[in-house]
């Protein structure tokens, strides 16, 4: 009887339904027919939307260092992918060498690992749960302007190039952070966890709560840390 | 005190309406005052309602009757009243019929422009399916599992969440 309904009414049925269940439950309703499986995602993307407009802050920052290198940003969802792309317009310039070359040299000691973190406000705390990337290797060239660096089965980095002219003349490279994409479900989790309001203390391999992704470092600290490490060591609004 | 009814009619005013049975209905004028696609209707002493039948539509008229005093809603409740699924007692009560009732009535809200109504009847039908499984939702409801092994098959790949690590 529910199918003499407009499609209006499901997709209004739903948006009921994803207020009272969590996302990954919801994503599951997907399953029911194929109607649902159009209508469901629009929904889940809509909620996630919402969600990073009103209360929570989507960030990027580096796995090592304190570096925060984008806020309130917006994404856009593809349900070809299921993934969801933030992208930034306003990022520190990073020397080319620092993000590619040098990570080959030396991958495991200073290969630069990014978190993608969300961070909620509760009333007498925040909590912030990221998602831990592996370091960047191998970009692939998508054009003369954009590097793409393939983080993991479904999430991506894309880097823009700039070519400024120095003083002397010289034409020098520098990347921006131009997209982070990262799959659906990843996002749906996080937001999942930051629901409950409070820590878990059995997260899914590859989450982490902020305490052990952004440790602050006193100067001190940097003065043991190779130079990338250093000029890398800001915050960026 | 204003509760936001602004009724032009009084409330000896009464109105005819016609399901599309033939079945009439005197009700009071500042029901047909409050929803606009019935106020669009009572032009003359008697007014048909088309695609409602008369059985849904005394349905529908207990409802309004019932809720003729509550204040009217603004634009910007809806996102308020889309953030819960809690349901008063009386309408739990109203709408604790069988499905084909509950959808006949959220379709005659639907069609009659009834919003209130209509987000009770979707909220009531979301409180049901929200506790379900998708096999649970097929089977309550009656929905045809359109999709062939191969896509379930497809589908059971695309939920494994953890498939990165």
């Amino acid at each position: 009887m529910i199918q003499i309904l407009p499609n209006e009414l499901h997709i209004q049925i739903l948006a009921y339904i994803i207020a009272e269940i969590n996302l990954e439950k919801f994503c599951n309703l997907r399953t029911v027919c194929k109607k649902w499986n159009t209508f469901v995602p629009l929904i889940m993307s809509e909620v996630v939307v919402s969600k990073l407009k009103s209360n929570l802050k989507f960030g990027l920052a580096d796995c090592s260092y304190k570096t925060v290198i984008s806020k309130n940003l917006l994404p856009t969802y593809s349900d070809s992918a299921k993934t969801f792309t933030f992208l930034f317009d306003q990022t520190e310039d990073i020397n080319i060498s620092d993000i590619f070359w040098f990570n080959q040299e030396k991958p495991n000691e200073y290969a630069i690992k990014f978190i993608a973190s969300i961070e909620k406000e509760c009333l007498f705390v925040s909590f912030k749960l990221g998602v831990k990337f592996n370091g960047l290797f191998s970009p692939e060239i998508m054009n003369d302007d954009i590097y793409k660096c393939q983080l993991d089965h479904k999430s991506n980095m894309c880097f823009k190039r700039k070519v400024k002219v120095d003083e002397e003349g010289n034409s020098i490279s520098h990347l921006r952070i131009y997209s982070l994409t990262i799959a659906a479900w990843k996002l749906y989790y996080i937001l999942d966890c930051l629901d409950l309001n409070c820590k878990l203390t059995d997260l899914k391999n590859g989450f982490q709560y902020s305490e052990e992704t952004f440790d602050y470092l006193d100067d001190d600290d940097l003065s043991d840390l190779p130079d990338i490490a250093r000029r890398r060591h800001c915050t960026i609004n | 005190m204003d509760n936001g009814t602004s009724n032009s009619a009084s409330e000896n005013e009464t109105i005819t309406l016609k399901s599309c049975d033939g079945i009439e209905f005197h009700i009071d004028a500042r029901i047909a005052n409050r929803y606009t696609l019935l106020n669009n209707w009572n032009g003359g002493e008697s007014a048909c309602i088309p695609n409602v039948n008369g059985k849904v539509l005394e349905k529908v008229l207990e409802w309004c009757e019932h809720h003729i005093n509550d204040p009217q809603l603004n634009c910007g409740d809806d996102d308020s009243r889309r953030r819960n699924t809690i349901i008063e007692e009386w309408d739990e009560n109203f709408l604790s019929c069988d499905q084909d009732m509950l959808f006949e009535i959220i379709l005659a809200a639907n069609y009659l422009e009834i919003k209130p109504l209509l987000d009770l009847g979707c909220k009531t039908v979301a409180n049901m399916m929200k506790s379900k499984s998708p096999e649970e939702i097929r089977s309550a409801f009656n929905i045809d599992n359109d999709y062939t092994p191969e896509e379930e098959e497809q589908f059971r790949k695309e939920n494994e969440w953890a498939e990165d690590y």
